[in-house]
């Protein structure tokens, strides 16, 4: 074997994914799953109101639909993930085959990392069936395809880190059980948390007077807002929010509807060319895209989510492989793998 | 060689093994008789490489389980006392997964769990589904697992647990099969007639202790002596005088209704005894040998029977 392919070898994630996808759960999940989807489509498209051929009218709905499509894909996924994965490694010590796994030359690591990656790859196979659905968005116009990958990336980062996080509880709960209720509240804290505290200080600061001072932002906020009017305040809020994988996507695709509107453009996904704002569109309610004070002036919200869901998964896999690791007795100095 | 120094291993307040020591010879099949929660289990795990010891050390195939755990673990055979199977999955797919996780290559798999499952009497069953097989053959398929790697030691924690007879009968002529290969085998279990045809030697562990070790002749006092208990209808005081005096007889016990003796080993002291009984015209119902079952070894060195710590 190739060092490379010494690298990526890892026979739990085929083992995973042909038992999973031969289980009636797989295809009942599947048919939920595009059955949500083509609803929310068909029902958003029919709200998006005026039917008619317009090109520019067309496109609106193809906002409404995007951002109708990514709410849907956005709860499905955080409803998914921590099924899907923290049952898996608990799974194995509830059957007893942990150990079985542990004797053989499959190390701690590629047992983290084939698990993560197999309930990964079940997600990324049900985002992939939902592409005929999804593509309805490039169909209508509105929505760039650039904007349509930031969002997708986010989702996919989201499910990371919730898979993470899940495949942590995973790795140190005796049961299934206990791992997916731990995962659905640590989800839960990641989802809300942040959005919570952020709220919190926020309204604690202008209760108190105390502010940032200082920051320049173009709505002379914390927030580098739209048309929103923001009062000014400390870095921390924003920053705090933005950990919320709810905050961060939801912040892009406000700004990309928001950036459609203000902008009186519709960018065309097909032929890139532009047309007028529909009359009657209404450019909505207060929104905010980037962090407009402190250290991390000028990134965008995402940017702020992708770091810390980077780091965030980066400690839970780190956590969950020492723990599998402690579960077996190792030599104070690890052998290579080929002895 | 496998070998246990002082072995011992808490969990929490509660010992689970104290103090146990132990030598497995090479090609040797290993009885690990103890009742359930005396340490079988856990010294077998300790040997696995899956458990570390809290003190003292083991050695398998001449490599320490405290320097080389890894090691160990991938060059012994362990099977745990539950089937550890997954579902959804053929046999083939079972072992060939296993396979790929001990990176046998692609190229040799598909022969390989061929040949296992034929050496396990499971050669018709390659595309059954694993929940669709038996609980005897699922035993044999875990045993076709732990055999992927060739290993030289084979752990088998309660093998024949759940077996009905006839899948009792097959797993031990496997193990007899295993051992005529060369394996070196540890047989843990509670039932001791099934240990006893199919193990070369025997360890009696108790408390988290090994308190006898040895060949069943060794265990059971050597062959130059043994006990015979002789059911007599009659007088068993007149049967205790004329079995005074007669040539390899050790010393006679009257009890209710017979007589024990004990003897030096061999046909003459028998033949000796009974045509002294028939001579004193004393009818012998029945002759039984005392003391030389596993079980009745188990009794003398644990003070109580194996059903009853169980």
């Amino acid at each position: 074997m190739t060092r490379m392919g010494s690298l990526v070898w890892n026979p739990i994630v085929a083992r995973e994914a042909r038992t999973r996808m031969r289980s009636k759960r797989a295809a009942f999940i599947l048919f939920c799953w595009l059955a949500a989807l083509g609803v929310v489509a068909i029902l958003a498209y029919a709200s998006a109101g005026n039917q008619s051929a317009s090109v520019t009218v067309l496109a609106h709905s193809g906002v409404t639909v995007f951002d109708s499509l990514v709410a849907v894909v956005v709860a499905l996924l955080l409803l998914l993930v921590p099924g899907l994965v923290a049952g898996s490694i608990a799974g194995e010590r509830e059957r007893q085959t942990l150990d079985l796994l542990l004797c053989t030359r499959v190390r701690p690591w590629r047992v983290v990392i084939g698990k993560l990656a197999a309930s990964l790859a079940f997600m990324g196979f049900l985002l992939v069936a939902s592409l005929p659905i999804l593509s309805v968005v490039a169909l209508l116009g509105g929505i760039a395809w650039s904007d349509i990958l930031i969002v997708v990336g986010l989702g996919a980062l989201t499910a990371v880190t919730i898979g993470s996080m899940s495949i942590l509880f995973s790795a140190i709960s005796k049961g299934p059980t206990g791992a997916i209720v731990c995962s659905y509240v640590a989800m839960f804290i990641l989802l809300v948390g942040p959005l919570v505290l952020g709220s919190y200080l926020l309204a604690q600061g202008f209760a108190s007077g105390v502010n940032g001072g200082g920051y320049s932002s173009s709505s002379g906020s914390g927030l580098i807002a739209g048309p929103a009017i923001v009062p000014q305040q400390s870095a921390a809020p924003p920053l705090i929010m933005a950990l919320s994988p709810g905050v961060a996507i939801g912040s892009e695709v406000a700004s990309i509807s928001l950036q459609n509107c203000t902008s009186g453009l519709l960018p065309n996904t097909f032929g890139g060319g532009s047309f007028s704002s529909p009359s009657g569109y209404n450019c909505g309610a207060v929104t905010f895209d980037r962090i407009g004070s402190g250290p991390l002036n000028g990134w965008h919200i995402w940017q702020v989510f992708v770091v810390f869901a980077i780091a965030l998964s980066s400690v839970c896999i780190s956590l969950a492989i020492v723990a599998l690791r402690g579960r077996v007795p190792w030599p104070r100095r690890a052998l290579p793998e080929g002895t | 060689m496998i070998t246990g120094t002082h072995l011992a291993r808490a969990f929490g307040e509660r010992m689970a093994l104290s103090d146990c020591s132990f030598q497995i010879d090479t090609g040797a099949v290993f009885g690990l008789v103890g009742p359930n929660g005396a340490g079988k289990t856990t010294t077998l795990r300790i040997l696995a490489g899956l458990l570390q010891p809290t003190s003292g050390t083991a050695s398998v195939d001449g490599l320490d389980i405290l320097t080389h755990p890894q090691v160990v673990r991938e060059r012994v055979g362990w099977m745990p006392d539950f089937f550890g199977v997954y579902d959804r999955m053929t046999a083939r797919e079972y072992l060939t997964f296993y396979a790929s996780c001990y990176r046998i290559p692609r190229a040799r798999i598909g022969r390989l769990a061929a040949d296992l499952m034929d050496l396990v009497g499971l050669p018709d069953r390659m595309d059954t589904p694993v929940e669709a097989l038996s609980r005897g053959m699922k035993q044999r398929l875990c045993l076709a697992r732990a055999l992927i790697p060739d290993p030289p030691v084979l752990l088998l924690d309660e093998p024949a647990s759940g077996l009905d007879p006839r899948a009792r009968v097959e797993l031990r002529e496997l193990v007899r099969e295993l051992h005529n290969m060369g394996k070196t085998m540890v047989v843990s279990s509670h039932i001791l007639p099934e240990l006893a045809e199919m193990c070369t030697s025997f360890g009696f562990i108790d408390g988290g202790r090994m308190v006898a070790q040895g060949t069943l002749e060794e265990l059971t006092g050597g062959r130059d002596r043994s006990t015979l208990r002789i059911n007599v209808a009659g007088d068993v005081h007149a049967a205790a005088v004329a079995l005074d005096g007669i040539p390899g007889v050790i010393a006679v016990r009257p009890g209710d209704a017979y007589v024990e003796v004990d003897v030096h080993a061999g046909a003459e002291a028998t033949s000796a005894i009974l045509q002294a009984l028939l001579a004193a015209g004393i009818t012998v119902t029945a002759v039984n040998p005392v003391g030389s079952s596993l079980e009745d070894v188990f009794l003398r060195v644990t003070g109580q029977p194996l059903e009853q710590t169980a």
